[in-house]
């Protein structure tokens, strides 16, 4: 792909995104529209983050049969940082009233996402390395116990520094939710992802022991484990693991792989960090996180895109080296436009919307937070600065006297 | 030093999202909260009760919060026998909206959760108003 082309991609994602935004805020604003109850449970968010890990001396140890002292030399030094962002949106939400008066709901919602990866190497030239992706999954939510999730996403990689080739690909994960109760859950299902390496097919299992709104610890394989908590009305901390990596394409310009002539090489990171993360939602519309702790079993590697043809699964490395760990920080946002339906104490779509966050759009493994289930409230009703706009919608005039 | 870059154009896209965005929670959303806490208490849930019974009755608040909003778009002030007679006419609309959708979603509520919480669910509703009203109530004495 030529570089008016991808910036004619990333240009149409970013109209797409305003596009969202503006319609919404007008929705909101025009008085002469009757007002309706929400349609959806979801509402078009919009999500970002920045992680940035700092800068490593390339000595640390190469894998075996792929030592390349003169590519080491070439290389210098490593500093990895990414952008993600990205979206999504309800297109359809139907709600089923059954007969034993329990609620089900479907939601097929759009996706979005871009990935900006910047590995620097102090004797290459900068590498914006962008995954892209436009997807669709839809969930079940039966009312009872099960929820069904199935996500489809796929992606391009391309370099948009220098001229490589383009790769397409797809990620996806179909799995089953049984939710014994609201203190406890767990998932089974498969999913094919880029997060441990090339094209990977894995079981997906996950439980989760506490309830949503309050302390829970949730083991989420090959996403993450959390343990996360509440920490008064609009902060939530949580302390967890989770893997983070991919394989991008990457213009051979600076010929890391002198043995040929390619135009293009393939880049590949494999982390695993583990840190604390302080999620501020300040109220249903915006939430911003932010992150740091340790990133560990880090590594690097290179890939020949011509000698790799034909390996649909494990890629031959012609680099691969162990990096040491160290600090991370990462810091993101999560904006939601627009109205939803009320989901108050309603365990089966917190289930929904926990399952929906921590499959993240873009197979980036981030994670948007469960900004939109409330922490749980203890019964009080003694409010400060209580004034009667606050509560025209609860009470009526003859309340009054 | 590009790293520096991004880590500040980042913050600085976040702040300005932040000054965007009303701060500090939303208090209807708060109040919205505190009154679905103490209708649990009150009614004392069960569990499988919970779970068919908050769906429909969160479905039944916004459709009666939207019919009121949509009332509250009308004048106050009339400068004509029209508009008069238009607010007058929202106003019956909105009493039989409030009373379609009491009818319709009470029979939903019956089918979620037993008939004596049901009736001791508008008890609690009134409950919380006038815990509510009280705080209003002492606010205009100071």
């Amino acid at each position: 792909m030529i570089e008016g082309q991808k910036r004619y991609v990333l240009k149409n994602i970013l109209l797409f995104i305003v596009l969202i935004a503006v319609e919404n805020s007008f929705a909101q604003t025009d008085s002469t529209k009757k007002i309706k109850a929400p349609k959806h449970y979801f509402t078009p968010t919009i999500f970002s983050d920045y992680y940035t890990t700092p800068e490593k001396n390339l000595n640390q140890r190469f894998r075996k049969g792929t030592e390349d002292p003169a590519i080491r030399k070439h290389l210098e030094n490593y500093q990895y940082s990414q952008i993600v962002g990205g979206f999504y949106f309800p297109i359809i939400t139907k709600d089923y009233n059954h007969t034993d008066g329990s609620t089900g709901n479907f939601h097929l919602l759009g996706t979005g996402s871009y990935m900006m990866a910047m590995p620097r190497f102090g004797g290459t030239s900068d590498h914006n390395l962008l995954k892209a992706s436009i997807g669709v999954r839809g969930i079940y939510n039966s009312g009872r116990k099960g929820i069904w999730f199935v996500d489809v996403t796929p992606f391009m990689s391309t370099d948009l520094s220098a001229h490589s080739s383009t790769v397409y690909r797809w990620a996806s994960t179909i799995l089953y939710d049984y939710m014994a109760n609201p203190y406890l859950s767990f998932r089974f299902g498969v999913t094919r992802t880029y997060l441990l390496g090339n094209r990977y097919h894995l079981p997906y299992f996950g439980m989760r022991f506490g309830r949503l709104d309050n302390i829970y610890l949730s083991i989420q394989f090959p996403r993450n484990a959390t343990f996360s908590f509440p920490m008064g009305r609009y902060l939530r901390g949580s302390v967890y693991f989770k893997p983070m990596g991919g394989v991008f394409n990457m213009a051979n310009n600076d010929s890391i792989y002198p043995k040929s002539k390619d135009n293009t090489i393939l880049y590949g990171r494999y982390e695993l960090i583990s840190g604390f993360r302080l999620d501020a939602n300040f109220n249903k519309h915006i939430s911003v996180f932010v992150s740091t702790g340790f990133t560990s079993v880090k590594s690097l590697s290179f890939y020949s895109e011509t000698e790799n043809k034909n390996n649909k699964f494990d890629l031959s490395d012609f680099y691969h080296e162990k990096i040491s760990g160290g600090l991370f920080f990462n810091i993101g946002f999560t904006l939601r436009i627009g109205r939803a339906k009320s989901i108050y104490n309603n365990y089966n779509l917190y289930e929904t919307f926990n399952l929906n966050s921590t499959i993240d759009v873009g197979d980036n493994n981030t994670n948007t937070g469960d900004g939109n289930i409330p922490n749980q409230q203890k019964n009080k009703t003694q409010q400060s600065n209580l004034k009667i706009k606050d509560v025209q919608d609860l009470i009526e005039a003859q309340d009054l006297y | 030093m590009k790293n520096k870059r991004y880590i500040f154009c980042y913050l600085f896209v976040l702040f300005a999202f932040l000054k965007l965005f009303p701060q500090g929670g939303n208090k209807r959303e708060k109040i919205e909260a505190l009154r679905v806490a103490f209708i649990t208490q009150k009614l004392n849930l069960t569990a499988g009760e919970s779970q068919k019974f908050w769906p429909v009755y969160n479905e039944y608040q916004d459709k009666l919060r939207a019919a009121r909003q949509e009332f509250r778009k009308q004048p106050t002030i009339f400068t004509s026998d029209k508009e008069a007679q238009d607010f007058l006419d929202a106003e019956l609309l909105l009493k039989q909206r409030e009373f379609s959708l009491y009818k319709e979603y009470y029979e939903k509520i019956k089918k979620t959760i037993p008939i004596k919480k049901v009736a001791e669910l508008r008890q609690a509703e009134e409950d919380f108003k006038k815990e509510l009203l009280k705080q209003l109530q002492g606010k205009s004495n100071d």
